[in-house]
């Protein structure tokens, strides 16, 4: 328990925030129901409904877009003082004893860091695929969702409902896209230069509290 | 605006083999949420609708309107649903236009034409009901209702 706490603690928040989501959405749906005459719909519908998946999967996919930008970006970028940032002489992907793969693999190094070639590469590269994938997938579910329940709203507006390729050339597709990815730019952005001049003690998101502003890549 | 295009395919998401755990919950999102219901019921529901108002049973075609529908037409009919339906005069599609021609539904809301009638549905529960009926569409615009929609 104790070696695993911050993936424990995450996953059971990220339950408890996703359950939250459905009980008070499934809750304002149904308030809108009965206001129209109709019958309130079950939570099962309400989570299986475009308007739960849309409303899902445009935080996901900023999320992991956040993460995906946030480690490929710092491979070349850094910002002197910030924790969050390599030393400034270290951009670019490492040399191979930096980064312990091939004949500079230790004993319990995992075992496609130890070989040469694609798989290594592979390996080498598998947290941005990751991330990117997953963040691919989530924009995707957000464009299939959001235009079914973009076309539920257009039905209801006694208007004619659009294909998905116009949906995702639409300003509601887009606004819904920018208006998360805007807010975690700014969240990031906001750590790199805040940890420049600002610290936690004991977090290894913070410089030590008595380190110098000036000091980059160095966590508490 | 063009044509409307339905969804197709969306079988596929369900049948997928992704192996990467992390990633289903994602796919099966996007499967569940933005596939389209079929359009029997709807369908159903609008050749219901206009085989009461061939039938010349308004009653009978009032039972099968949205709540604010039927609101509305009691307001415009004195308190009485089946005057107000008839004092809009809706046009009986007749026997040419009641094999619906197009059936598109997402979500609980559906578009079903009927020839050239067009008709608005919602569902209520295990019902579809018509919100608005003698529709015909008007570019860059709501669809233009002989009953319904406000």
């Amino acid at each position: 328990m104790h070696h695993n706490g911050l993936g424990l603690f995450f996953g059971t928040i990220f339950i408890l925030a996703l359950a939250g989501q459905a009980l008070t959405g499934h809750a304002l749906f149904n308030q809108e129901q009965v206001a129209a005459g109709l019958d309130p719909i079950t939570l099962g519908q309400y989570v299986l409904s475009s308007s739960f998946g849309v409303d899902v999967a445009e935080n996901w996919q900023s999320e992991y877009l956040q993460f995906l930008l946030y480690i490929s970006v710092t491979i070349w970028l850094v910002q002197k003082g910030s924790p969050e940032s390599k030393k400034l002489d270290q951009s670019g992907p490492g040399t191979d004893k930096d980064q312990l793969v091939g004949q500079y693999a230790h004993l319990d190094s995992p075992a496609w860091a130890r070989v040469h070639g694609w798989r290594q590469h592979l390996y080498g590269n598998s947290l941005v695929l990751a991330m990117g994938g997953i963040f691919f997938l989530s924009w995707l579910a957000q464009s299939v969702a959001g235009a079914s329940a973009f076309n539920e709203q257009q039905l209801q507006d006694l208007q004619a409902p659009i294909s998905w390729a116009l949906y995702v050339a639409s300003p509601e597709f887009w606004n819904r896209t920018l208006q998360n990815w805007q807010s975690e730019f700014l969240a990031v952005g906001s750590m790199v230069v805040l940890s420049i001049y600002l610290r936690q003690r004991g977090s290894p998101e913070s410089k030590p509290v008595g380190s110098s502003h000036e000091t980059t890549g160095t966590t508490g | 605006m063009g044509d409307p295009v339905r969804f197709r395919g969306c079988r596929k998401y369900w049948t997928s083999a992704w192996s990467w755990r992390l990633l289903v919950p994602v796919v099966l999102l996007a499967a569940v949420s933005g596939c389209a219901p079929s359009g029997a019921g709807p369908a159903s529901a609008a050749q219901a609708f206009y085989a009461a108002l061939d039938g010349h049973d308004l009653a009978a075609a009032c039972a099968l309107l949205a709540p604010a529908t039927i609101k509305s037409l009691a307001k415009d009919g004195g308190g009485s649903c089946p005057t107000g339906l008839e004092d809009a005069g809706l046009a009986a599609v007749g026997p040419d236009g009641r094999a619906p021609s197009a059936t598109q539904v997402f979500g609980r809301s559906a578009l079903v034409s009927l020839g050239a009638e067009n008709v608005f549905l919602t569902q209520s529960g295990t019902r579809w009901l018509v919100d608005a009926a003698g529709c015909t569409a008007v570019e860059d615009a709501p669809f233009d209702c002989e009953i319904g929609g406000g």
